[in-house]
């Protein structure tokens, strides 16, 4: 055995986990909810009960029970135990447990000198001062009749010439009212038109943004801890191009107004690697591209018109193209279609039925995933998105079982994801167009099919990869600020000692062995070693 | 056509005209939580609902259970939501066993004898905390304030309400 006397450690550290009759705010749930819950739930933030000290945890003991029990908070939809991002708010088991007891046993306060410090919460930018911050024009303000806004805002940037970003940052300017944002680059100059159409500021549109789309940058939801690209990657910002912003106001009883603002920071270091997009939709974006071309502003029935006239084949899905050649077409400049994209039906959710899809995106070189950004609508249930190389193994991306349109948003990997040429992405999605489903929009239930309404569906998975060099997964995609979950084995918070401990008791273990645990093994390849232990000490600590 | 017969389709119509307006002397308590996002979604409802059916004889009272709710905090929370009823604190939970609510918000609507006639939700918009229905389909409260204007007998009826639950008074002896 290994190690003995540090498993006795862990063993007495284990037998000292506090029973039902002694857990206590100050010494066990305070460290629980000021470093999970408090940095949304505090005075002007978006959750709406405050929760920065003992008499307001107790007045919501039973709220807090009912929330973490059903998962419903802290907010975090991919599954842990299937890959891990940055960023992950997610309780163990034993946490909701605690709480859990708390509650039951009257919620007692216990000795306050015990109690946790509460975190610092950054008032300004988390990442330092920005190269360039644009902020909204004017005040949007909502219309206060409890429906979902969601309004594009377009942000001039002005840039005499193309730069590379190494981290964007959005600051909600009303952080009760903005429930989340996504970022893109135009620089056509669509979306500047389709805010001049509109009377008011911005123009509403809620599945994308209505215009031809260059780039989608990093997406914000409360909570999310800003990514900065690491050494030598970034994103190109092309010249006068101009910054959209979708902002999902969240259903509010009354008038209120929000100015939000997004940093930009650009790389210091030259840029080597440009990261990319690669998508996984219903249809097959080359097949589109040969049948439509780029058809950018022109009328498609008047194209089908002149195919028809020429007396061209049509294709036997054409209607399912129509609907979407419109949003591919806008997704053109972001996306490279690397591959022919495969799915096994047409993408039609007849009414009354759960429907689930299949798609399939080859990879013709090797690739390195920075992030992947799931998008369905309210019929949306769950994903399950993993890539297989030639050689049969499996690696997972992302698992979500109970998908909610309110937060979707981008997760990044916490290192970088190899997938080697000739692997398959494989996405499996399921929509439930029943009655059963609360958040359906229609009623009775009608056949629905791709389109950008609240009343339509989507499937879009979009990867951010740069092509892959030697070295790439002992590369760590650290958030800028916080914590790292990665290597915080006992789900404390904290890098530290008892991480250490935890680490070297599994040291030197390989797949196969019947201890092996493969979150030890930090760069994936089989083994706990020397390799892991370098990964582990950068992390080390904070 | 006599004298007598204007005489009575005067008064018939009168009574049909007045009888829209003229409800059974009843109350509406409505439990809500200042820090609950759930009644606060509710605000715009509740004041909708009081616009159409409040009267002298059916009244609106908001009861604030929650141990946090100052009498300060209440009354901002009144004139930011724009409540048009009189809110009570609630902090003993006197109202909260007296009627049996459980969550903000509840609804309680007691007839002239204080018998409760309806416990639960305003309507169906919430499936569960956080799954917010896109079309509302079932609207309790406002087919139990229909029926009380249109004195059509009613049996006790319950619902469950979806929202933030009550947390009951603290049963150790720690504070």
């Amino acid at each position: 055995m290994r190690l003995t006397a540090l498993s006795i450690l862990a063993l007495l550290c284990a037998m000292a986990s506090p029973s039902a009759q002694t857990v206590t705010f100050g010494e066990h749930i305070s460290p629980i909810i000021y470093n999970n819950c408090t940095s949304c739930h505090r005075t002007g933030e978006i959750g709406a009960m405050p929760l920065t000290n003992y008499s307001e945890v107790a007045a919501h003991a039973t709220m807090i029970q009912h929330v973490t029990q059903n998962r419903y908070m802290p907010p975090w939809k991919p599954d842990p135990t299937y890959s891990q991002h940055i960023g992950e708010r997610t309780l163990t088991q034993s946490e909701i447990d605690l709480i859990r007891n708390w509650v039951d046993a009257g919620f007692p306060q216990g000795d306050l000198a015990l109690e946790a410090p509460l975190p610092t919460f950054p008032t300004g930018s988390a990442l330092g001062t920005p190269d360039l911050v644009l902020t909204m024009a004017e005040p949007f303000a909502i219309r206060g009749d409890n429906e979902d806004q969601y309004q594009v805002f377009v942000l001039p940037t002005g840039l005499a010439e193309p730069r590379a970003i190494a981290a964007v940052e959005f600051r909600p300017g009303n952080r009760q009212i903005v429930h989340h944002a996504l970022l893109a680059v135009d620089i056509t100059g669509t979306a500047r038109q389709n805010d001049l159409e509109t009377p008011e500021y911005g123009y509403e549109s809620f599945g994308g943004f209505d215009s031809p789309i260059a780039a989608i940058l990093p997406s914000y939801t409360p909570g999310t801890r800003t990514v900065a690209f690491p050494h030598g990657v970034g994103q190109i910002l092309p010249q006068n191009a101009d910054l959209l912003v979708q902002v999902h106001y969240a259903p509010w009883p009354i008038a209120e107004s929000d100015q939000s603002s997004v940093n930009i920071f650009f790389k210091k270091e030259s840029l080597e690697r440009e990261v990319g997009l690669i998508a996984i939709v219903p249809f097959s974006l080359n097949d589109i591209k040969a049948f439509f071309g780029n058809f950018g502003g022109r009328d498609i029935e008047q194209i089908i018109a002149q195919l028809e006239a020429s007396g061209a084949e049509l294709p036997p899905n054409l209607d399912d193209l129509i609907d979407f050649a419109a949003s591919a077409n806008d997704l053109f400049g972001a996306i490279n279609p690397m591959a022919k994209i495969e799915i096994d039906s047409r993408f039609v959710i007849p009414a009354r039925e759960v429907k689930t899809f299949r798609g399939t995106l080859t990879i013709d070189q090797d690739i390195s995933l920075l992030s992947i950004y799931l998008h369905m609508h309210l019929l949306g249930q769950s994903w399950e998105v993993y890539a297989v190389d030639p050689q049969g193994n499996r690696t997972d991306l992302v698992r979500i079982s109970d998908w909610d349109f309110n937060w979707q948003g981008s997760y990044t990997f916490t290192h970088f994801q190899k997938i080697a040429a000739g692997s398959k992405i494989h996405a499996v999605t399921t929509y439930d167009n029943t009655i059963d489903n609360p958040l359906n929009p229609n009623y009775p239930p009608r056949t629905v099919a791709w389109g950008e309404k609240t009343t339509d569906e989507m499937l879009l998975v979009a990867m951010e990869y740069v092509p892959y060099r030697q070295g790439d997964e002992n590369i760590a995609l650290a958030p800028s600020v916080g914590y790292v979950a990665r290597i915080d084995f006992d789900g404390d918070r904290q890098r530290d000692f008892d991480d250490f401990v935890l680490f070297a008791q599994n040291f030197g273990l390989s797949q196969g062995d019947a201890d092996f645990q493969s979150r030890f093994d930090l760069n994936r390849d089989g083994r706990v070693d020397f390799a892991d232990f370098i990964i582990f000490a950068r992390l080390f600590g904070g | 056509m006599n004298w007598r017969h204007n005489i009575w389709v005067t008064v018939g119509a009168i009574f049909l005209l007045a009888g829209a307006g003229i409800c059974a002397p009843h109350k509406v308590y409505v439990f809500l939580g200042e820090t609950c996002p759930v009644s606060r979604h509710y605000t715009l409802t509740l004041r909708n609902l009081h616009a159409q059916y409040a009267s002298e004889e059916l009244e609106f009272i908001g009861v604030f259970p929650n141990r946090l709710s100052t009498p300060t905090a209440i009354a901002a929370f009144k004139e930011k939501y724009m409540l048009p009823f009189s809110c009570i604190r609630d902090s003993a939970h006197a109202w909260v066993n007296r009627l049996g609510a459980t969550v903000t918000p509840e609804v309680v609507v007691v007839d002239s004898s204080n018998a409760a006639i309806y416990r639960g939700r305003i309507d169906n918009t919430f499936a569960r905390v956080g799954k917010r229905r896109r079309v509302v389909t079932a609207r309790d409260l406002a087919d139990v304030l229909n029926a009380i204007c249109n004195n059509t007998p009613l049996t006790f009826r319950q619902t469950q309400a979806i929202g933030c639950f009550i947390t009951p008074l603290q049963n150790t002896a720690q504070e």
